[in-house]
């Protein structure tokens, strides 16, 4: 198991190096293998998806373009969830897709009365989470979506793990009193 | 109940806590319902938030490689470190010339002072001494002298001239070392312009 995994790593390394100097199908491989994660990461941020499928493209270029600049002592997995969370935030500036918490929560506790379909319902996670400022939502994302560490979100987004903890309390709380019906309802 | 414990129970969930911390935390939850039930609502939380999930109608992986291939450009960015200014090369050059003049008058008159009557005599008897001045340029003299002792040529030394032409010989050399680096850090300053200039 260790060794597979430490095989999984050099192969990733040579992967990177490869890249770095310029190797197309090196690359390929790289998005081959984080694309689904990626995609996660942005859809998440943006909770569209042709804004999701375009950041996460321009995400992947902004990555070949920066490769050479890449230091293998930070994990190459933090980087590149770095460069996909600002890629999907410059999208969302540009795009700008409106959220309103507080028609979110009225319309949610209307609706709890009438037993939430689950499409509703996920839609209604979805708009709550959108409605919560950048800082936090990004926390939220790496912490219950790709199940980071608070180590991991530290490097990841260059902030102190006690930001990381404070931030995350902010948008579970935040989340728990916007949705409190619905977690009733569970 | 107070923040930092609201905060604890994120870290208790996520599994961030230490052993000592989480034996604390749970001797506080015996004795703390309020903490039990927000506990409970944050797992329910969780499982909540596990519904917002991604549509099955995004590329698919081999779409998006394909299609991230067609936009790649061309050129990598590349982040060339900050060339020295021309100012450092010309400190470094005058500065080598500098100590290059003075070791060539040390040795000029030094020798001079071979010539006045009666140093011979005076350097014979310095020399007479353990540890003392062996010549009219001691300290790199000597140096050269174990160095060729060690390695077996001590009979090329002895010449008192030899210091002269050794001490210059490794000075033309460093400042020559200095002219091809100055020259080489010239030509990366080239390629960058060239290159941000495309």
């Amino acid at each position: 198991m260790v060794v597979a995994s430490i095989q999984q790593i050099d192969m990733e390394t040579e992967l990177i190096s490869r890249a770095q100097n310029g190797d197309r199908d090196a690359f390929g491989d790289l998005v081959s293998k984080y694309h689904q994660a990626v995609i996660r990461v942005v859809y998440r941020m943006c909770g569209e998806m042709h804004i999701a499928e375009d950041a996460a493209q321009n995400a992947f270029i902004r990555a070949w373009q920066n490769l050479p600049n890449y230091q293998p002592s930070a994990s190459f997995r933090s980087w590149l969830y770095r460069i996909a969370i600002n890629a999907a935030l410059d999208m969302l500036r540009r795009e700008k897709p409106v959220v309103d918490i507080e028609n979110t929560v009225i319309s949610q506790s209307f609706k709890v009365e009438r037993h939430l379909m689950k499409e509703e319902q996920t839609q209604l996670v979805k708009r709550t989470i959108l409605s919560l400022p950048e800082t936090s939502r990004t926390v939220l994302i790496l912490r219950e979506y790709e199940e980071l560490s608070y180590k991991e979100i530290s490097e990841t987004l260059d902030i102190p793990v006690g930001t990381v903890m404070s931030r995350l309390n902010y948008a579970r709380k935040t989340l728990a009193n916007a949705l409190r019906p619905s977690l009733e309802d569970v | 109940m107070n923040q930092h414990i609201e905060t604890w129970i994120d870290a208790y969930l996520d599994g961030e806590l230490n052993e000592k911390q989480i034996a604390k935390f749970e001797k506080h939850l015996e004795t703390c319902p309020q903490c039990l039930e927000l506990i409970n609502e944050r797992e329910k939380l969780s499982g909540l938030l596990q519904t917002y999930q991604l549509p099955d109608t995004f590329k698919n992986t081999e779409q998006f490689i394909h299609d991230i291939n067609m936009l790649l450009p061309r050129e990598q960015t590349r982040v060339f470190k900050k060339p020295r200014t021309g100012g450092f090369w010309l400190i470094g050059s005058i500065g080598l010339l500098i100590l290059l003049t003075f070791t060539q008058v040390i040795n000029l008159i030094s020798n001079l002072l071979l010539l006045v009557p009666g140093v011979d005599t005076l350097v014979d008897q310095a020399a007479a001494l353990p540890g003392l001045i062996q010549t009219t340029v001691p300290w790199l003299q000597l140096f050269f002298e174990q160095w060729f002792t060690f390695s077996g040529w001590g009979f090329v030394y002895g010449s008192l001239t030899f210091t002269s032409i050794a001490l210059t010989g490794l000075l033309m050399l460093i400042y020559l070392s200095w002219l091809v680096l100055g020259w080489s850090n010239q030509l990366t300053q080239q390629k960058q312009q060239t290159f941000f200039n495309q």
